[in-house]
């Protein structure tokens, strides 16, 4: 019954616009043909019966499209001249969640430097990183952009809880992988770390797992059942257009994948060769190509356009 | 033709109809048209069509806010919550209501 409603709603705004309020408009609608249904049945009716009641009690909604198709298109052009600022809530929920991780911050790094040691420092940033990146990827998903409906809460929720159990999991296997290495902040040599490596690790991987199995099944879920939010706008198309040349966006994917891997790899070779204290650097070189690639590339695009 | 006259005089009431039924609780789109066929006694059936477009214009003109239920099955309904503007403006049209209803019946 569902998909009949769902499929007569859609053919009844099929030809205008979509926007977000046509979309909460047809749930509403939804929702409300299925109350009517429901009840019509549970009084004795047939499903076909109740169905046919209930759209002819909806009658014509054209009148309510003409005005949602007119409000969409003011928005286009508001959104053209003037870009409408964060929400309130969601500036407030941003806000607060980049304090939580800032204080997560100072706390451990107040603490690596009084106690010198890594695990504590890690295992204090271990509940604001998870509360905080928790919170940014649901307002993120939640939130409406100019080229994306915002995600239904229920929905984003998933997504969070696969975000902080992927966090989470990962916090408390390197909390577990310090805490056997018993690694107070002191990383000497390489000798003494390959030592008595492999253990902690094996430990590390075992406490990763649960977390990430659920974590990754949950988000093959969801993203298998993934409904396209993105608006069909005129923006939509203005953006795509600067992405159509396939070819370079792949030499650019492929060369900012490279960056990376090369500075991974420096990183551990300097770091198990020469010392961890200097070895992380070069993340921040490679940042820095990136941000050069991305100034190459997107001023040859403009170049084409 | 007597029944489509009085169903566009009352057409003009619908906003003010809508408020006077969200004053007593929050209520969805179903619910509405349904209350207002019970207190009419089925002699007025509203289209659903027309509480969305009295929705929207409540809402839009700060009347009424929305928020989303919580249903986990079938889709989750939209309710409507009436605000302070709206009490106030639901008592002024009543009695600008009030007012009329005698003058037009002294007069017809």
């Amino acid at each position: 019954m569902n998909k009949k409603i769902q499929g007569y709603v859609d053919q009844l705004f099929d030809g205008y616009q979509e926007s977000q309020q046509l979309h909460e408009l047809k749930e509403e609608i939804m929702a409300n043909l299925l109350a009517r249904i429901e009840e019509s049945v549970a009084n004795g009716k047939t499903e076909e019966e109740a169905f046919q009641l209930a759209i002819k009690e909806l009658g014509d909604i054209s009148e309510v499209a003409e005005e949602i198709s007119l409000n969409k298109k003011y928005e286009v052009i508001d959104e053209m001249f003037n870009r409408k600022p964060l929400e309130k809530k969601f500036a407030f929920g941003y806000t607060v969640a980049t304090g939580i991780l800032l204080f997560g911050m100072i706390v451990s790094l107040g603490l690596y430097f009084q106690k010198g040691e890594l695990f504590l420092a890690v295992s204090s940033l271990f509940p604001f990183a998870v509360v905080s990146i928790s919170a940014f990827v649901f307002l993120g998903l939640v939130q409406e952009t100019s080229h994306q409906y915002g995600m239904k809460p229920i929905r984003a929720i998933f997504y969070t809880l696969a975000a902080a159990l992927l966090s989470g999991g990962v916090f408390i296997s390197f909390i577990a992988y310090l805490e056997k290495m018993g690694l107070k902040g002191r990383i000497d040599s390489l000798q003494d770390i390959l030592a008595f490596h492999n253990e902690p690790l094996f430990l590390a991987l075992a406490v990763l797992m649960p977390f990430v199995l659920p974590a990754i099944c949950l988000l093959i879920f969801l993203g298998l059942t993934e409904k396209d939010r993105t608006k069909p706008s005129v923006f939509t198309s203005y953006n795509s257009s600067h992405h159509t040349d396939t070819k370079e966006m792949m030499v650019y994917g492929n060369l900012s994948g490279a960056i990376w891997i090369f500075s991974v790899g420096i990183f551990i070779a300097l770091g198990f060769l020469w010392t961890w204290k200097i070895s992380w650097i070069v993340f921040i070189f490679a940042v820095g190509f990136q941000v050069l690639l991305e100034a190459y590339f997107s001023n040859k695009r403009k170049s084409h356009t | 033709m007597k029944g489509k006259i009085s169903s566009d005089l009352l057409r003009g009431h619908t906003d003010t109809i809508v408020l006077g039924i969200l004053k007593n609780s929050d209520s969805y789109g179903y619910e509405i048209s349904k209350i207002i066929t019970e207190k009419s006694e089925g002699q007025y059936e509203l289209k659903e069509a027309t509480l969305y477009s009295s929705f929207r214009r409540l809402e839009k003109d700060g009347y009424i806010t929305s928020y989303w239920g919580d249903e986990t099955q079938g889709g989750r309904r939209k309710y409507y919550k009436v605000t302070s503007a709206g009490e106030t403006l639901y008592l002024r049209n009543k009695a600008d209501w009030e007012f009329t209803q005698n003058i037009i019946n002294k007069l017809l």
